[in-house]
């Protein structure tokens, strides 16, 4: 954000606060703008979960019941004044996302969206029946007035607490966003399998981020019980969920600013239309599928197009760390190292590896053994079982029988990011970068193992989080110099020519300090020159101490940077050595050429 | 039969193809060889419509394809026998060889169809002992025969075969070939891609070598085995002189 | 004892409900990886239509169940191409699963002005007199429902295993590639696939609405409790859904009978909160590999 706009912002939200005193009409003050504040703390909790992590709940309402009944339970029955129950709320709302988020975030797919909608209704059922705490149908009244000593919340001054709660909670919402957990985020929605082999537990980020988006639900609602002084079932139906859905959609998500637009118009739309109210729903909704389908980004992406046409967003320019490239390539010392070396010189080995796809048995009884720092290539016929290896190798696949062991410790069923950070980083044989990210921002998402501040340094920006961000980034940036992308680090990964989209993956790959490189057909569509290149920077690997196991067709690059040669064919090893021997193997010339090629050749 | 005329096709920024050209001609075996990410399979892919070509022709007996859909042109004869098999794994090999058929089911009197059943079987004994297990618990070479029987089932004009050797043990690669031949000897006509480069020649009439995306040399089978230049393609320049 | 049996026929009577319901799920699951969140409310929508062609137009239960198969065709079209079709292009989750919601409160709105806020009884074809075998007390529409569920789960199945057309649809939901090659129009199977899960669902409306009452909001209970049967039985499971929905049907009896009929809705939700917990793949459900 340039700086003339940032500071237009915090004059427009500074100057809004003055709000009751422009209008005393308990409507506007009262009715409207804290309902809008209370319902833009949970919208923009819930753009964490739909915008930046790419689920769908359709049970917020419950949540926000959640938390309004926690609250208003504690302060009419246990006289609890209102800061102690809004932080019981919170963690109430919390609480429930935990619950709702370990069993349905397990899964991709519309799990969450399911058990969230159930869930709304359960809350319902549970609010009707558990008569003596809720008072069921009829709701909890004679909410105590919430007053601090001289302070007064009541009436229009209920808007001096939930504005500026709301402030903050766009504040702590877009910290989130723009740290390494909006990054992990927004990876896991590119390629959540990509994200994973770079180090970042999927399951781990979806919970916390719907954990989070729960607790901002909770506090919504501990608010929401000052505004009637009432709380009754009826308000948390499905609707109500979906009507928060709406205002996110429709305001644009991963917008701060849409986020209140969506909630200022799902509030005051049907007070102006009420003579439509009979066809709300249907208004709802066909704004909602138009949303979706014509104006995707919502209002704040229709602003920020229109914005556009007078100010273009200019790509930030990355200075080149030209001094700080020898530190860019990390080899790991200490534990993993030191066992590499004890395991009698063998870094990662497999044990009799199979796996079977039915009745295809695509590994069969792999051996495979690796040195720490050498070069080792894996090369064989279309479908002989290269890539299915490189998948077991980096937990993507179950081995069905046999193992891995990685400097003396076998894997296990280990997932990807376990893989990714016990020292295994790999790249993909059909490019799988994230696309919309910037260059730079992929190798951030490679370095995601060096950011050790958890959540509340990032919503608290504590010094720690600033000075591993800007670490990451010059890091980063000498990794890219490696590579020789330093100069489009600003650049989207997708805009990348596919020859520079292949270096850029070796770079987040080197991003995760691994003790080996997995370089799954680095060269395929690469331009000779681009070959040479990548032959290069494999050699400067080696240099700096890594082991490499690369998966190749292109056999002049094979022979010139390898150590060794693994040669499957039909899931079986049928060959290992060095280069020069492995050239002259009949079994490996006639699985590559079909027949004894020799005597073809001796023929001619 | 089938003819290719400077195929450009694109994947996002990489461009597979540049400008390819080649022609079938009926009731004869060409292959096209060359090394994996040569842009073959693309290639198969763009004639039966998987994928759209961004300039070029393809045409099958001066009928123009370009831009129809796969279904369609899977209609007008062209029949795929896709890399990796591609089986249907949750049915059985009666089931997806019955989906074979499903291009001319209406045009086709049941008793042709079981006619071509029964030819099939002929061709794969092993398919009818297993006509009843599910493909997706067949052997790897199993799954290419049905594959392969699949593609016959259609009444084809013309089979494209895509790298039917791969993942396969020596054996049945061999099994495979003799297949090849079979179906040659029938008059089927056929566009095989392989990176078994001898294999291929040695069961085609003719043959193109493709690499980066572009023909780079093309002529008699039995002329190309001979090459020098096609095992340099494969084992790099060093294999080439040895 | 006679206790028992009756709430096992009850039971069984609602799970067929759901089972049908989930089934719709399982079918367009299969061939896109979408689910309708609207078919809760396309099952009132079947519902109330049968009720106009019953009573307002005379035309019995048997031209109800006709005409709630035909909205329940056109529903299904509807939703291929407004709200399914746009979302698979983008590869979105977050858009199908919003615009098939967004499609549910449009279609409940709707009826609500065609039909009023009430709900209706629902004249049940064969009487409400309950018949009595072993002093067991069954609504004859419960029959009704089992059996007619079992007919429409059954043939569905047997044309999806026999017919070429329904191998068709099995080729297309195992890979639309290869389906491709066989010269099978894809995206007509697809459309056919959401036609299909549509008019099952609009058609249950007609069954269920008998044992129940019609109304505008009916629907949207019945359709969230098949989301979880459609998951506790595995989404891509025929048989799954079947055990699942007589498993919910069955489980709903018993805690109505001996906990409280206030908590008679929430073993779906614990049901499937258990599943994901302990089998996320569902009852029946394979494990799907993800090639990379």
């Amino acid at each position: 954000m340039p700086r003339a706009l940032r500071v237009l912002v915090l004059v427009a939200a500074a100057a809004f606060l003055f709000l009751p005193f422009v209008t005393q009409n308990p409507y506007y003050v009262h009715s409207v703008a804290c309902k809008v504040c209370i319902y833009v703390i949970l919208v923009s909790g819930l753009d964490l979960v739909v915008g930046y992590s790419g689920d769908v709940s359709v049970g917020h309402a419950g949540l926000y019941a959640a938390g309004a009944y926690t609250a208003a339970i504690l302060v009419t029955k246990a006289h609890w004044p209102f800061l102690p129950a809004a932080l019981a709320a919170i963690a109430m709302g919390a609480l429930f996302g935990l619950l709702l988020g370990v069993p349905a975030l397990r899964l991709s797919g519309p799990y969450l969206a399911v058990s969230t909608i159930a869930f709304g209704i359960i809350v319902q059922t549970v609010v009707n029946e558990a008569e003596n705490l809720t008072e069921g149908s009829q709701g909890i009244q004679n909410i105590p007035k919430l007053v601090w000593g001289r302070l007064n919340f009541e009436g229009n001054n209920l808007y001096f607490l939930v504005y500026p709660l709301m402030l903050l909670s766009l504040l702590a919402v877009h910290r989130v966003a723009t740290s390494y957990w909006g990054r992990a985020f927004e990876a896991l929605k590119e390629s959540s399998i990509a994200a994973e082999c770079s180090g970042i537990s999927r399951y781990r980020y979806k919970l916390s981020v719907f954990v989070l988006s729960a607790a901002l639900a909770g506090l919504a609602g501990a608010l929401f019980i000052h505004i009637d002084k009432y709380v009754g079932p009826t308000t948390f139906s499905l609707q109500l969920s979906i009507l928060f859905l709406i205002a996110l959609i429709f305001g644009g998500t991963r917008s701060l600013l849409g986020n209140v637009l969506g909630c200022l118009v799902v509030v005051v739309l049907p007070d102006v239309f009420n003579r439509f109210a009979d066809y709300q729903l249907m208004t709802f909704g066909g704004l909602l599928l138009f949303t979706l389908y014509v104006l995707p980004g919502g209002l704040a992406g229709l602003l920020r197009r229109l914005f556009g046409l007078f100010w273009k967003p200019r790509a930030p320019v990355a200075k080149a760390a030209r001094d700080a490239v020898p530190s860019a390539i990390r080899v790991r010392e200490g534990e993993e190292a030191r066992r590499a070396t004890q395991a009698g010189g063998t870094l990662l080995s497999t044990e009799r590896l199979t796996i079977a796809f039915g009745g295809l048995v695509a590994v069969n009884r792999l051996d495979l053994a690796i040195r720490p720092g050498e070069v080792h290539a894996l090369i064989g016929p279309n479908g002989s079982g290269k890539s299915t290896t490189v998948n077991l190798l980096t937990g993507v696949y179950r081995p069905t029988s046999g193992r891995v062991v990685l400097a003396g410790r076998p894997y296990g069923n280990a997932s990807p990011f376990e893989v990714s950070r016990s020292g295994v980083a790999r790249t993909f044989q059909n490019v799988a970068l994230f696309g919309d990210m910037t260059v730079l921002g992929n190798v951030l998402v490679g370095l995601h193992h060096t950011f050790h501040g958890g959540l509340l340094h990032v919503l608290l920006r504590t010094p720690r989080a600033k000075r591993e961000e800007r670490d990451a980034r010059l890091r980063a940036l000498s990794l890219l110099e490696f590579v020789g992308l330093a100069g489009l680090a600003g650049e989207r990964a997708r805009n990348l020519p596919y020859g520079k989209q292949r270096l850029l993956e070796i770079a987040r790959a080197l991003a995760q300090d691994p003790l080996l490189v997995v370089l799954d057909e680095p060269a395929a569509g690469l331009t000779a020159g681009e070959i040479a290149g990548v032959d290069t920077l494999i050699a400067r690997m080696k240099e700096r101490g890594l082991a490499v196991l690369l998966i190749e067709h292109h056999m002049d690059l094979v022979m010139s940077v390898s150590d060794a040669i693994t040669v499957l064919d039909f899931g079986e090893k049928i060959a290992e050595g060095i280069p020069a021997d492995i050239q002259k193997d009949e079994r490996v010339i006639s699985a590559y050429l079909g027949t004894d090629a020799h005597g073809m050749a001796a023929d001619a | 039969m089938l003819e290719i005329r400077d195929l450009v096709v694109r994947y996002g920024p990489l461009e597979a193809l540049h400008g390819v050209s080649l022609s079938v001609p009926e009731g004869k075996l060409v292959a096209v060889i060359g090394s994996n990410g040569a842009g073959k399979t693309t290639m198969l892919r763009t004639i039966s419509g998987l994928l759209r070509p961004a300039s070029g022709t393809v045409s099958l007996e001066g009928r123009p394809l370009g831009g129809e859909k796969p279904h369609v042109i899977a209609r007008l004869g062209v029949a795929h026998v896709p890399e990796g098999r591609r089986v249907f794994p949750d049915q059985s090999v009666l089931d997806n060889l019955s989906l074979g058929a499903f291009s001319h089911r209406g045009r086709t009197p049941k008793k042709e169809i079981d006619a071509l059943l029964e030819d099939v079987f002929t061709s794969f004994p092993r398919l009818a002992e297993r006509k009843t297990q599910l493909a997706g618990t067949l052997s790897g070479g199993e799954q290419q025969m049905l594959a392969i029987g699949r593609a016959l089932m259609s009444k084809p004009r013309v089979v494209l075969l895509d790298e039917p050797s791969m993942g396969l043990a020596p054996l049945l690669i061999d099994e495979v070939f003799r297949i090849l031949s079979l179906l040659k000897a029938r008059g089927i006509t056929m566009l095989l891609v392989e990176q078994l480069a001898y294999r291929a020649l040695a069961v085609a009439d003719t043959a193109y070598v493709i690499e980066h995306g572009k023909i780079e040399i093309s002529g008699d089978a039995k002329t190309l085995a001979k090459d020098l230049r096609v095992r340099a393609a494969y084992l790099g320049e060093a294999a080439g002189k040895a | 004892m006679t206790d028992l049996l009756q709430l096992i026929l009850s039971g069984v009577a609602l799970g067929m409900i759901y089972a049908l319901l989930a089934f719709g799920y399982s079918i367009t699951f299969s061939t896109s990886r979408t689910i309708n969140f609207a078919q809760g409310e396309f099952l009132m929508l079947g519902a109330l239509t049968g009720l106009t062609a019953a009573v307002t137009w005379k035309l019995g239960y048997a031209g109800a169940l006709f005409a709630s198969a035909l909205v329940g065709c056109v529903l299904g079209v509807v939703l291929e191409k407004a709200a399914i079709a746009p979302a698979l292009k983008t590869r979105s989750a977050v858009s199908w699963i919003l615009a098939t919601v967004a499609l549910g409160i449009i279609a409940r709105n709707a009826a609500e002005r065609i039909w009023g806020t009430d709900d209706v009884r629902f004249p049940a074809p064969l009487g409400d007199e309950p018949l009595t075998f072993l002093g067991v007390r069954v609504l004859p529409q419960e029959l009704l429902v089992i059996g007619a569920a079992a007919v429409i789960m059954s043939g569905v199945e047997l044309f999806l295993r026999k017919s070429i057309w329904g191998k068709a649809v099995t080729a297309v939901a195992a890979d639309k590639d290869a389906a491709a090659l066989m010269g099978i129009n894809v995206p007509l199977v697809i459309t056919f696939s959401f036609v299909l899960s549509s008019s099952i669902a609009a058609v249950s409306g007609v069954l269920v609405a008998p044992l129940t009452l019609a109304g505008a909001t009916m629907g949207t209970l019945l359709g969230t409790k098949a989301y979880a049967v459609a998951i506790v039985g595995g989404l891509q499971s025929g048989l799954g859904v079947l055990v699942g929905g007589l498993l919910l049907g069955l489980s709903e009896q018993f805690t109505a009978r001996y906990v409280s009929t206030g908590y008679k809705d929430t073993p779906g939700f614990v049901l499937l909160i258990l599943i994901l917990l302990v089998k996320p793949s569902g009852l029946f459900g394979k494990k799907t590999i993800k090639k990379v």
